[in-house]
């Protein structure tokens, strides 16, 4: 068998939207050559889309919280000062490493962070090689090469811009004559951008071509730099651009793909037919309407024109042809890159192998880590690897301490705002990863320093909000309004700015610091206006999060008004119509969404739920299906397209789509039962239903919190469909309940398990009175079950009291063993109707016979409700019986509930006394 | 001050080798690609020795 051997390509930036339509237009036959003869999909892009970070999370599969590189920039260890994020920084070993110890011929150019370079079995070149003086050839930086002494020969493979001529650049800009290079640098930017691209594509093809190699990873960040100077001037024209601006430089975009086309070619060549190729981009670049027309004022602003998904391909020996894939993830590169060379994948990484890409794929080999495998991995000695922000608070103790001298006002502020970059970045990546109360610390620092920064108040409220502390998100954001409120502008003072006149004799420099200075005032109240209209809509989650959909509603149409061309606004809209259960507003809404933006995959998800719900099951699977193939890893739009295929009669299809839900959420429980049914009743497969069924048996309430929390935002309220005719249920770790029609001896059942020794949830609020001498054991939070149930994530193995008519709203996740009061229905009416004249809101005269009707309606439904989930076993208990013989109903009780208790104590419960209403 | 840059043996001796060799490159239908001093981005897509046959077309020039 051939050794694997790969070749692994960065292109930052690069984005499919245009890249299919250059191979569609034969501008691209590289690309299009990789793209037949192998795998493609988008890649997940990770919060926040900072390069560094994302190469370092592709480098080892790792999120940015492990693998340490925080940022674009870092503190100097050694003294006061700020420099490029490194590969010293970096705490865990990344795919180089990890191929060095086994052995592998393993070279690295341009990755970025990789300075310095690491002494790998095989040739690293830094992400600083190419990097030169805008004016003239300047020296290759010590430490830039392993092994040193090739220093010389890829120094000499470097490009300069000014080496360049007019064949290299009127490919991209064909006027460039026309261009006054004397105000407008931008030919100069392009010069670089194609002189550095080349330099990094020379030294990996002499690497390739005179070097033994079983890994070769090359990164080129130039399409990035290309979109971040450019991409505003890609046809189609923009809005505000400049006609001779767009006539210039409209060809930019298209010649730098072009380019990159042209160099994978060549590698493709070197490489050989039998050489796995990946080729990533770290993230996407918006290229049409949705181009952000201001860049928001913050650190790291541009990173707004990135788009949520990368380019994904592979192709080689053993991977599929012509085929997509979904799901991937910038973090599962490293793992399918072990997978490839058969090495076991670290059970501490973030990503897993794209086995979906592969003809026949094996089985996944796993280690606990490899930071604990010894041996020689080609890392820099211990002494240069350090944490920056560890060692600069060392450092700030040794100035306090006198020891070294105190560092200038412009270093000090430098470091503070790097380390504060650092901070929140590491928040937003906790966030990312569902780790929210890692972030809450780190985000509480920064808004208590300053509370007027929106980003911060925003992520703050948003991880409040994920642990449910409603009260908090208002104070937060609360804090913040009044605070930016305070900085806007009044229409008076805008109307005195602009009308401002300049003053005489100013310098030339004195007027553009003037202009910038009128200019800055109104673009900051522009970004003031847009993050308090923001901060309207996190008002309106709020509510939605209090229950209060009709006032989220209110203020979603009030910023309507303003901002009619908001994504964010019409998909919160679409959802809030989808809790209302408006099915005709919500579609609406989701359709402005697709109107603005013709690929949100939420949106897809949110029209497959509402026409699910109108019945309109073709349309449904047809928008669940673009959803899923725009978002793959979203378990929630595989239920819905299972569902909805379900409906249709497209059963085999349905339980596709379901067992491709259970993968991703295994504790989905409306997926799971609806999985049992068509296996039980209509598939004919009772192995496959027992072994679905199987999973109750486990206990577990969510694989991972990603899951939670996808679960807890869409499991209720929607019509999600039900299984019939199934048989009960082992459950480990239920929540325990005691049902029925209010009067039906519910109170008496709770008193009897509290005796029994069960948790009890209740909060006392209502206390016991004539109807209920020993009280009502009640929950408020009960009483809104439809649409807060988070309360129930903490009553596993406790027992709570919940009316029958509450019953089917309770969430599919949890399991659920109810004891279910029965009692003649008669005898609930008069009893009901007793209490309500005991309280004076009903007429001794005035018997509600007709509620007769629908109580027994409820207990139908509960019958059937309980029968259809596999999630939920249930006892009836006899309300008459129970009075007459409490202690074989006590033991039917310890039975049912497997636990170890006194009956007789139990059933000492039972006052005959209070049984008062009789038939 | 000597700014001749220190290079070490190996990466001399790698190009001298390169420089040494005559390259020639044809398109995909056989012809022989025009090395000159100006250039090509399609010179600078072959990697190193489409780069270092330029170089070279550029000293010859000069001279």
């Amino acid at each position: 068998m051939k050794k694997r051997k790969v070749l692994l390509i960065g292109w930052d930036g690069a984005d499919w939207k245009i890249i299919n339509k250059l191979m569609e237009e034969g501008i691209m036959p590289s690309m299009n050559y990789l793209v037949n003869n192998g795998v493609m999909g988008n890649l997940a892009t990770l919060d926040p889309p900072f390069s560094p970070m994302l190469w370092t999370s592709i480098s080892t599969g790792m999120r940015p919280d492990k693998h340490g590189i925080l940022g674009f920039s870092e503190p100097i260890p050694e003294t006061i000062g700020v420099r490029p994020v490194s590969s010293t920084s970096r705490k865990v070993k990344a795919i180089w490493n990890i191929l060095t110890q086994k052995g592998y011929k393993t070279h690295s150019v341009g990755w970025w962070p990789s300075h310095p370079a690491e002494p790998i079995n095989g040739i690293m070149v830094s992400n600083h090689f190419q990097k030169m003086n805008d004016n003239k050839p300047t020296p290759l930086l010590v430490g830039a090469v392993h092994p040193p002494e090739l220093t010389g020969l890829f120094a000499h493979l470097r490009i300069h811009p000014s080496e360049l001529t007019q064949e290299h650049l009127l490919p991209f800009v064909p006027k460039a004559a026309k261009i006054d290079q004397d105000k407008d640098k931008r030919l100069f930017h392009i010069a670089k951008n194609i002189a550095e691209s080349s330099s990094i594509h020379a030294a990996t093809t002499w690497i390739a071509e005179n070097q033994e190699w079983d890994f070769l990873a090359m990164y080129l960040d130039t399409i990035d730099h290309f979109s971040h100077g450019f991409m505003n001037f890609h046809p189609p024209k923009m809005q505000g651009t400049p006609d001779e601006m767009f006539e210039l430089y409209k060809d930019v975009i298209t010649a730098a793909y072009r380019y990159h086309d042209m160099m994978l070619g060549r590698l493709l060549q070197l490489a050989g037919k039998d050489t796995t190729i990946i080729l990533v981009s770290d993230h996407g670049f918006h290229s049409d309407h949705l181009r952000p027309k201001v860049i928001p004022d913050e650190p790291a602003g541009p990173a707004y024109q990135h788009r949520d998904y990368g380019i994904f391909c592979m192709k080689g020996p053993g991977i599929k042809k012509d085929d997509k894939i979904f799901g991937a993830t910038l973090l599962d590169i490293t793992p399918t890159l072990l997978y490839l060379y058969d090495l076991p994948i670290g059970e501490d990484m973030d990503g897993v192998p794209l086995v979906q890409s592969f003809e026949n794929p094996k089985e996944i080999k796993t280690i606990p880590s490899w930071e604990d495998i010894e041996g020689e991995a080609g890392m820099l000695p211990t002494e240069f690897q350090e944490d920056p922000y560890d060692a600069q608070e060392s450092l700030k103790q040794l100035v306090e301490l006198g020891y070294i001298e105190e560092p200038s006002d412009d270093m000090k502020e430098n470091v503070e705002r790097t380390i504060k970059e650092a901070d929140y970045n590491l928040s937003r990546v906790y966030i990312g990863a569902y780790l929210h109360q890692k972030a809450l610390p780190i985000l509480e620092k920064l808004f208590n320093n300053e509370p007027d920064q929106y980003r911060f108040a925003f992520r703050l409220v948003e991880c409040y909000k994920f642990i449910d502390k409603i009260d908090k998100c208002e104070e937060i954001l609360n804090i913040y309004i009044e605070k930016e409120k305070k900085n806007i502008l009044t229409n008076e003072d805008i109307k005195k700015i602009q009308q401002e006149k300049m003053p005489e004799n100013l310098s030339e420099k004195e007027k553009e610091n003037y202009e910038r200075k009128r200019s800055t005032k109104l673009t900051t109240n522009r970004r003031i206006y847009r993050d308090l209209l923001q901060a309207d809509l996190i008002q309106a989650d709020i509510c939605i999060s209090k229950g209060e959909v009709k006032k989220a509603l209110a203020i979603f149409q009030q910023i309507e008004k303003v901002a009619s061309r908001s994504r964010g606004l019409y998909i919160k809209l679409g959802n809030a119509y989808l809790k209302l259960r408006e099915w005709d507003k919500s579609i609406a809404s989701f359709r402005k969404v697709l109107e603005i933006d013709p690929e949100n995959a939420v949106a897809f998800h949110g029209l497959a739920i509402g026409f699910l719900n109108k019945n309109n099951y073709e349309s449904s699977i047809e928008s669940a299906l673009d959803s899923v193939n725009l978002l793959y890893n979203n378990p929630l739009a595989h239920l819905v397209l299972g569902e909805a295929l379900f409906k249709y009669g497209e059963i085999k299809n349905a339980e596709n789509a379901l067992k491709v839900c259970l993968t991703m959420a295994p504790s989905l429980g409306k997926a799971r039962n609806l999985l049992i049914d068509i296996y039980e009743n209509y598939l004919n497969n009772p192995i496959e239903a027992q072994k679905t069924k199987d999973y109750f048996k486990t206990g577990k309430i969510h694989s991972n919190t990603k899951e939670k929390t996808i679960i807890q935002e869409f499991e209720t309220g929607l019509n999600i469909a039900q299984p019939r005719n199934i048989q009960r249920k082992e459950l480990t770790n239920p929540i325990y309940i005691v049902s029925g029609l209010p009067r039906s001896g519910t109170s008496l059942m709770m008193q009897m398990l509290e005796k029994a020794g069960l948790p009890i949830l209740t909060d006392n609020k209502r206390k016991p009175d004539e109807n209920n001498p020993k009280g009502y054991y009640e929950y408020e939070l009960v009483k809104k079950l439809a649409t807060e149930n988070k309360w129930l994530k903490n009553s596993i193995n406790k027992t709570v009291k919940i009316i029958a008519q509450l019953l089917p709203q309770l969430p599919a996740r949890y399991q659920y063993k109810i004891i279910f009061m029965n009692r003649d229905i008669d005898e609930v009416v008069m009893s009901q109707h007793k209490m309500l004249v005991r309280n004076g809101k009903a007429k001794e005269d005035t018997l509600p016979l007709n509620l007769k009707i629908s109580f027994t309606k409820t207990i139908k439904k509960v019958q059937s409700w309980a029968t259809k989930n596999h999630n939920v076993d249930i006892l009836y208990v006899n309300h008459s019986d129970l009075i007459q013989q409490p202690e074989k109903e006590a033991k039917k009780i310890i039975d049912f509930l497997g636990i170890d208790a006194d009956y007789q104590k139990i059933a000492s419960v039972v006052d005959e006394k209070l049984y008062r209403i009789k038939k | 001050m000597n700014n001749k840059k220190l290079v070490h043996k190996k990466s001399k001796e790698i190009l001298k080798n390169l420089y040494d060799k005559n390259e020639v490159f044809n398109t995909e239908d056989g012809k022989i690609i025009n090395v000159n001093k100006d250039g090509s981005l399609g010179l600078l897509a072959l990697g190193y020795r489409g780069l270092i046959a330029w170089r070279k077309a550029k000293k010859s020039n000069v001279k």
